[in-house]
C-alpha cells in the first residue's frame, strides 16, 4: 500500500508568522467552511433560549442595528445610494483649491499610506489639476470670484452661463455668443461690451496682471472635513 | 464641468485601522473606492469634498471590522449639455476627432459636426476644414496636440459592470463580451460647427 504518497512530512506551518486573524478579509465576507449560512449565530442563540426553558416560541430579538453579518447589510439594501447627482455646480476654481489642499494635506500626513488603493486618486488628482492648472482659474481667489458674482447680478444670465463666463474669461465677442444662448436675442452689442469690459476687468488673466491681484485668503482650517457652502448655493 | 453629488455608503473599516481617526479612515476608503471612476448616469469621480453625516459604526458577528453608513459629497466630472469646453486632440479618424481633457479621454467629435466643408487627409490621418475667404481656400488642419474648444451635445453611460456566464452561449458570447469590455463606460459626444469653435488658434485676434 503506498499510503506513503498520501502522508508527506508535514510542511512548515507559517501560521505563527501570519495569524489568520490578521489576514486581510474581502469586503463581502464569504462564509468560512465551518460555517453555515445563512447564520448559525442566531441559530445558536435560539437553541441556546430554548434549551435554558426561556422565551418559548419566541424568537429572540435581533441585537443592535445589524444582528447579521455584513451579507445581510447588503441585503437590506445598504448598497452605495446616489442621493442627489446634481446638488450643487462647482466652478474650476473651488475644485482647484480642493484638490490644491488636498494635495498639501497628503504631503504633510507622509507616506503612511497604502500607495496601491491611493493610485486611482493620485492619477485623478494629478491630470485634473495639470488641466485646471491650463486653465485661467488658477489666477483667481475666493474674492474675485465673489466680485465677480456680484458684478453678474445686473446682467441677467443663467448659472450655467455665469459658471461658464467663470470658467473660461472670453476675450471676444465670439466666445460670449457661444456660451450665452440666444445672445443676439437677449443682449445688445453695448451689452455685450460691457459683459466683456466686466469680465476682463475683476477676473484675472494673464501673468502681468497677477501682480494686482490679492493673495489667497487663508481662513483658519479646523480638521473637520466639512467644508463651507461653496457659491452657487448663495445665489 | 464639475458637480457634487450626494452620496451614501456604508465604509467597512478593519479592525488594523481602528487606532485612526475615524473621519479619515472613512475619507481614504471613500477615496479608493470611487476615485478616477465613473458612476453609472453620474460622471467621473474625482475627489471626496465633504463628510455631511455619520451615522453609527457597528461590528457584525463573523467579521471583526466595523461598518459605518456615511452620508457624504462628492466631485464628479459631469458636463452639462451645450457647455463649452476645451481639450486637446488625441486623435483623428474617419469615425472623427478624439478629444481629450487629460483626467477624461472619451470625448468624440463625429463628422457631420465638424466645420463645413471639412474632409479627411489620409495622408497625414487628420480632418481638415476647407475655409473659403475670398482669396480662396485654405485648409486648416486639425493636427495632434492643438487646443480645441468644443460644446457638449451627448453623452452616453454603458453599464460595465460584470454579467454571469451564459450557459447556452459560452463560446459565441466570448467574443461580444471582449468587444463590449472595450466599451468606455462613459462617452460625450461633441461639436464645433458653431462660430467660435474649433481649433484656438482659428480665432485669436492676432
Amino acid at each position: 500500500m503506498q499510503l506513503a504518497f498520501f502522508f508527506s512530512p508535514p510542511a512548515p506551518s507559517f501560521l505563527h508568522f501570519f495569524p489568520p486573524s490578521r489576514a486581510p478579509k474581502p469586503l463581502s465576507a464569504q462564509p468560512r467552511p465551518f460555517q453555515r449560512s445563512p447564520s448559525p449565530w442566531l441559530y445558536g442563540r435560539r437553541h441556546c433560549r430554548r434549551a435554558c426553558g426561556e422565551g418559548k416560541g419566541k424568537v429572540p430579538p435581533r441585537a443592535g442595528g445589524g444582528g447579521g453579518r455584513p451579507q445581510r447589510a447588503a441585503a437590506r439594501g445598504d448598497k452605495m445610494e446616489v442621493k442627489d447627482a446634481n446638488a450643487a455646480l462647482l466652478s474650476n476654481f473651488e475644485v482647484f483649491q480642493l484638490l490644491t489642499d488636498l494635495k498639501q494635506q497628503r504631503k504633510e500626513s507622509g507616506k503612511s499610506k497604502q500607495s496601491s488603493g491611493q493610485q486611482n486618486l493620485n492619477t485623478i488628482m494629478y491630470e485634473t489639476l495639470k488641466y485646471i492648472s491650463k486653465t485661467p482659474c488658477r489666477y483667481q481667489s475666493p474674492e474675485t470670484v465673489r466680485d465677480f458674482l456680484i458684478t453678474m447680478k445686473g446682467h441677467k444670465l443663467t448659472k450655467a452661463e455665469k459658471l461658464q463666463l467663470l470658467n473660461h474669461r472670453p476675450v471676444t465677442a465670439v466666445e460670449i455668443q457661444l456660451m450665452v444662448e440666444e445672445s443676439e436675442e437677449r443682449l445688445t452689442e453695448e451689452q455685450i461690451e460691457s459683459l466683456l469690459q466686466t469680465v476682463t476687468s475683476i477676473l484675472p488673466g494673464d501673468p502681468e496682471e497677477q501682480q494686482r491681484e490679492s493673495p489667497m485668503a487663508t481662513e483658519d482650517k479646523e480638521c473637520s472635513l466639512q467644508h463651507k457652502a461653496n457659491f452657487w448655493s448663495c445665489l | 464641468m464639475f458637480v457634487l453629488v450626494e452620496m451614501t455608503d456604508t465604509v467597512r473599516i478593519p479592525p488594523w485601522q481602528f487606532e485612526r481617526k475615524l473621519n479619515e479612515s472613512i475619507a481614504e476608503e471613500l477615496n479608493k473606492k470611487l476615485a478616477n471612476k465613473v458612476v453609472y448616469n453620474v460622471g467621473l469621480c474625482i475627489c471626496l469634498y465633504d463628510i455631511t453625516k455619520l451615522e453609527d459604526s457597528y461590528i457584525f458577528p463573523g467579521d471583526g471590522a466595523s461598518h459605518t453608513k456615511v452620508h457624504f459629497r462628492y466631485v464628479v466630472f459631469h458636463p452639462f449639455l451645450d457647455e463649452i469646453l476645451i481639450g486637446e486632440i488625441k486623435s483623428c479618424s474617419q469615425d472623427g476627432v478624439h478629444v481629450s481633457l487629460g483626467f477624461f479621454d472619451d470625448i468624440v467629435i463625429p463628422p457631420e459636426s465638424l466645420q463645413q466643408p471639412a474632409k479627411f487627409d489620409e495622408a497625414e490621418q487628420v480632418w481638415v476644414w476647407e475655409y473659403e475667404t475670398e482669396e480662396g481656400a485654405h485648409d486648416l488642419y486639425m493636427d495632434i496636440g492643438e487646443e480645441i474648444r468644443f460644446r457638449v451635445m451627448d453623452e452616453t453611460f454603458v453599464d460595465t459592470s460584470p454579467t454571469g456566464p451564459t450557459s447556452a452561449e459560452a463560446s459565441t458570447s466570448n467574443a461580444t463580451e471582449e468587444v463590449q469590455k472595450k466599451e468606455a463606460p462613459y462617452t460625450l459626444v461633441g461639436s464645433i460647427s458653431e462660430p467660435g469653435l474649433g481649433l484656438l488658434s482659428w480665432w485669436t485676434n492676432s
